[in-house]
């Protein structure tokens, strides 16, 4: 009489052992954002860094921090090739200060065209990208997402 | 009976849920608590310190009698959103005992126009005298301290130089935006009033 009500019942606790499982291991996939390189992104809606991309721009970033404030017109030139690769001078930019229990804490969004002129003027380049996401054409930069150079 | 068990584990679970810290609930919404453990408040204290440095640098650019005027003001603007509405910066000047306040809007224009035919502005030995600390509000207050080194020059002469010792009150504040459909979740570090406690040659 008893029996189906047991099977009920254990079907129940594995099913709560099956959820918890998943959770846990849905908690370590997302630590793998924690990863130093950038280079292993499991976010859903973020793309893989391509390699030669985040080298490229990480070059850029540091040639603005060392260019010559005053020469604005050099800069600014250098502004617009750099714009090319994004899909907008608005296009955001995120700095992550840390992660905590898989969800990212940022310091204020700022535009590309605010970071490079941020470079600029304080004269350092202290972040490294940590993703990119592409635009559905896969040629255009929509997100950046950076941390600080350990 | 085993149902009555998951009763009682399903109603524990809620109990535990509920009185987990750093989670507080309102309007059928969680939300949490604007607390950090030390690791991350040393990430945050370290961010701070960074727009300290930034306005800094800003000043120096500001100042800089080569800097384009175009120039001056994009960084006026960039050096303006460092700080909360309504905050004042403390100026002094060797021979006045006064120290005149003034809207840091107006601080930055009076720099521009400073009648030197060269000027610089370095800030050193830059750091915290009043830790970051959660004030009732959920905001974070810290007062960090910092050497103004001024030299202004006419003509090749260096006529004028002294080295102001400055307090700045820090407040950061976690905030939320949504950027494309994301939910940013960011710490929003805003700089108050500049006081002036020493001035020397």
């Amino acid at each position: 009489m008893h029996q189906p009500k047991r099977y009920l019942s254990v079907y129940i606790l594995a099913l709560m052992a099956l959820f918890s499982c998943k959770a846990s291991n849905q908690a370590s996939k997302t630590d793998q954002v924690d990863d130093p390189d950038g280079q292993v992104i499991s976010s859903a809606d973020v793309i893989m860094v391509d390699k030669r991309l985040k080298d490229m721009l990480e070059s850029y970033f540091d040639m603005f921090s060392e260019m010559d404030q005053e020469d604005t017109a050099t800069r600014d030139a250098k502004m617009a090739e750099v714009f090319e690769y994004f899909n907008s001078p608005d296009t955001p930019v995120f700095l992550v200060l840390y992660n905590r229990e898989g969800k990212r804490y940022y310091d204020k969004p700022m535009t590309i065209t605010d970071y490079i002129y941020y470079l600029n003027d304080t004269r350092q380049a202290p972040h490294t990208i940590r993703t990119l996401k592409l635009d559905e054409t896969q040629t255009k930069i929509m997100r950046v997402e950076l941390a600080v150079k350990q | 009976m085993a149902y009555r068990i998951l009763f009682c584990l399903f109603i524990c679970g809620l109990i535990i849920v509920d009185g987990m810290p750093g989670i507080a609930q309102g309007a059928g919404e969680y939300f949490e608590e604007e607390t950090m453990d030390p690791d991350q408040k040393i990430k945050v204290d370290s961010m701070a310190m960074e727009k300290i440095r930034d306005l800094s640098k800003y000043i120096g650019i500001i100042g800089n009698k080569s800097t384009p005027f175009s120039e001056a003001n994009r960084v006026v603007a960039r050096a303006l959103e460092l700080f909360a509405d309504g905050s004042v910066i403390g100026v002094s000047t060797l021979d006045k005992k006064e120290v005149k306040q003034y809207e840091i809007k107006t601080y930055f224009e009076r720099l521009m126009a400073l009648s030197y035919d060269k000027v610089k502005i370095e800030w050193f030995d830059i750091q915290y005298i009043s830790d970051l600390e959660q004030t009732p509000d959920g905001k974070y207050v810290g007062v960090v301290t910092i050497y103004q080194k001024f030299e202004g020059s006419q003509n090749d002469a260096l006529v004028y130089k002294d080295v102001t010792k400055k307090d700045i009150t820090i407040y950061v504040e976690r905030k939320m935006m949504q950027v494309e459909g994301m939910d940013i979740d960011f710490w929003d570090v805003l700089l108050g009033d500049i006081v002036v406690s020493e001035t020397m040659l």
